[in-house]
């Protein structure tokens, strides 16, 4: 069976110049590589500035890399078939209040990417928005709400309607669940666990909150200074970390 | 000796010709030498509460309290100046946007030295000059800063967050407070800086034995080193108690729904099962629930529950709830 998403080598530098004549490499992530099954979770963890970020931005097309390949079922993603990346992995950030402009109402926050991503008609895409909608947990009627109206765990399930709207394979949760308060992470958590269940949806959870990753991920990756460090089952790496940093790191939460 | 004792602590915002409860009657003391948790969703009240401890509330706001006692002494009695003077020497308080409380236009050093109290220092103009720079060194070394000439030469937005954290700790350890209220000081940070943050708030309060006042919206950043816990929903004391107490066995529906809400405290929860969620969304000011404040989403509410339940205590565990979770006829 081949997985949903394999990864080889994908890797990062940024430049920056700090002469006129001087040009310094920054390495934000080492070649890495790994698969994610469909309908599985696959958790990122590593301190702050370790590339976790520059990864999911990779993964979902809002940064190029500067080596290494990337196929969804089997097809390798470049800049030939941009919209199908574009549609299949969707990336969630932190912090909904700045993620989504407070400006536009949900309604024309969900039917932007499918204008620019589909030929559905103006009847059709209501009609997804309405069941994206539903499928999160909020009600038709907040078509009409502009997102100061709604509260964060509201907020959040908007980021996730949008993400959900184009049918993804993938989405990338970028810190989007921990920093979340308690009572609204719990029923993000399940809202995710749903989807995966009844979509059979895969996640690529970015995340420094380890209890959450120890119950929702299958495999996880540990990254530090760009460096793919250790990887593994969550449950076996949880067990027995190999890694120094890895024992670190989970020792600096308490289970 | 309580060092902080805070009772039926009440703040309003005035608004057109009413006035809105956003804390009512809540309920707080602090012994000297104690880690005290303050835990609650955003939007609970927790920052008002600080901020009416350190004054700092404007005309917006009126706060009343039956006693708000600090040594004993009653900061409502006091002159303006006098009650200045305490806060300001005795009380620090560090914030949730370590890098937007910082001066963004002046060096690490520069804001480090301001904040050292000139009563600490002797000699003459040079010599406390030399003992100026020699305890910003000194306080860098103490929140765990090692590189400490490269920090004091930069700018805020030339540091991390959790540095920019780090020496706002520094700054308010500078006047040796008896009290610290630490508003969030780990929610922007990633774990291994947490940890190193908490660290260093946790040696200040065994190695100086300065009482802190943690506030936090997770109850994992408490559960660790916190002596005492007081849970805040929208801006009702629902329990406090030893963190023991309130880990173990949480008498108000609240508290245990916090509790269950995170993965990390039951060990027996299946892989990928639904975790315990609460429906619903804490209200806003303006559609706050009559009686408890918890009834629309609470399991356990019934008709009683539309008055505000007054606070039962049980040895020093209180909590204010008609139908709080009773472990004596429980035999699971
Ligand atoms: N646009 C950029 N230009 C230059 N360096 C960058 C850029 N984005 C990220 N980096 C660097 O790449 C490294 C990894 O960053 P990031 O992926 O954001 O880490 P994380 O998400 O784990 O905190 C960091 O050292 C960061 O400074
Ligand atoms: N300046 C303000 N004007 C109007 N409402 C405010 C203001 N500051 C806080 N509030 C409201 O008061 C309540 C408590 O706020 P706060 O103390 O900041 O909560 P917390 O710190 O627990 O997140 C919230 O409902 C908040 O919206
Ligand atoms: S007083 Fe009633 S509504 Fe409030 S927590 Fe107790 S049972 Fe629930
Ligand atoms: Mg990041
Ligand atoms: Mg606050």
């Amino acid at each position: 069976m081949t997985a949903l998403l394999e990864v080889q080598a994908l890797e990062k530098h940024y430049y920056k110049n700090v002469s006129l004549f001087k040009r310094e490499t920054k390495t934000a992530l080492s070649p890495l590589s790994f698969n994610l099954q469909e309908g599985e979770t696959l958790a990122v963890i590593g301190e702050s500035a370790s590339g976790k970020s520059t990864l999911g931005k990779m993964l979902a097309g809002a940064e190029q890399p500067s080596g290494g390949q990337i196929f969804l079922e089997g097809q390798e993603l470049n800049e030939s078939n941009e919209k199908l990346r574009n549609s299949q992995i969707r990336l969630i950030f932190q912090d909904p209040k700045k993620s989504l402009n407070p400006y536009t109402k949900v309604g024309k926050i969900l039917s932007a990417p499918l204008m620019f991503n589909t030929q559905k008609s103006v009847k059709e895409r209501i009609e997804k928005i309405r069941d994206t909608l539903m499928k999160v947990g909020l009600l038709p009627e907040h078509i009409e709400y502009y997102p100061h109206m709604l509260s964060t765990g509201q907020l959040q399930r908007v980021s996730l309607a949008r993400a959900l709207i184009l049918d993804p394979k993938v989405l990338v949760l970028d810190e989007a669940v921990a920093s979340l308060d308690p009572s609204v992470r719990a029923q993000i958590i399940n809202l995710l666990l749903d989807l995966q269940d009844s979509q059979n949806l895969s996640y690529i959870l970015i995340t420094h909150h380890l209890g959450v990753v120890k119950h929702i991920s299958n495999s996880v990756l540990v990254l530090k200074g760009g460096e793919l460090i250790e990887q593994g089952n969550t449950a076996e790496v949880f067990a027995n970390p190999q890694h120094k940093y890895t024992q670190k790191l989970l020792a600096s939460q308490n289970f | 000796m309580l060092l902080l004792d805070i009772r039926n602590l009440t703040i309003e915002l005035r608004s057109g010709g009413n006035s809105i409860k956003a804390v009512e009657r809540v309920n707080l003391s602090i012994k000297e030498g104690e880690v005290h948790g303050l835990v609650g969703e955003s939007g609970s009240g927790k920052s008002l509460i600080a901020k009416a401890i350190v004054g700092v509330l404007n005309q917006r706001w009126k706060v009343t309290a039956d006693r708000m006692h600090w040594r004993g002494q009653d900061l409502f009695r006091l002159s303006r100046k006098k009650r200045r003077q305490i806060l300001s020497n005795e009380i620090a308080m560090i914030y949730q946007e370590p890098s937007r409380c910082l001066d963004p236009t002046s060096t690490i050093l520069e804001q480090l030295l301001e904040s050292i109290p000139s009563d600490q220092l002797d000699g003459n103009l040079w010599d406390r000059k030399k003992q100026r720079q020699a305890r910003a060194v000194a306080l860098l070394h103490k929140v765990g800063i090692k590189d400490h000439d490269q920090c004091l030469q930069s700018y805020p937005h030339q540091l991390s967050e959790g540095y920019c954290q780090k020496i706002m700790i520094a700054m308010a350890v500078a006047k040796k407070p008896d009290l610290l209220i630490a508003d969030e000081p780990t929610t922007a940070l990633e774990s291994t800086t947490r940890a190193q943050i908490l660290r260093v708030l946790k040696g200040l309060n065994q190695l100086k034995n300065t009482s802190i006042l943690l506030i936090s919206h997770d109850l994992e950043t408490l559960s660790d080193w916190t002596h005492t816990v007081s849970v805040l929903y929208c801006g009702q004391m629902v329990e406090s108690g030893s963190t023991e107490q309130i880990f173990n066995r949480p008498h108000h529906p609240y508290t245990q729904a916090l509790i269950n809400s995170v993965p990390d405290f039951h060990m027996e929860l299946a892989h990928k099962s639904r975790l315990f969620a609460l429906e619903g969304s804490i209200p806003t000011l303006q559609h706050l629930p009559i009686g408890c404040r918890l009834g629309p989403r609470c399991p356990y509410a019934q008709r009683e529950c539309v008055k505000t339940p007054t606070a039962h205590k049980d040895h020093n565990h209180s909590y204010s709830c008609h139908y709080p979770i009773d472990y004596s006829q429980e035999q699971r």
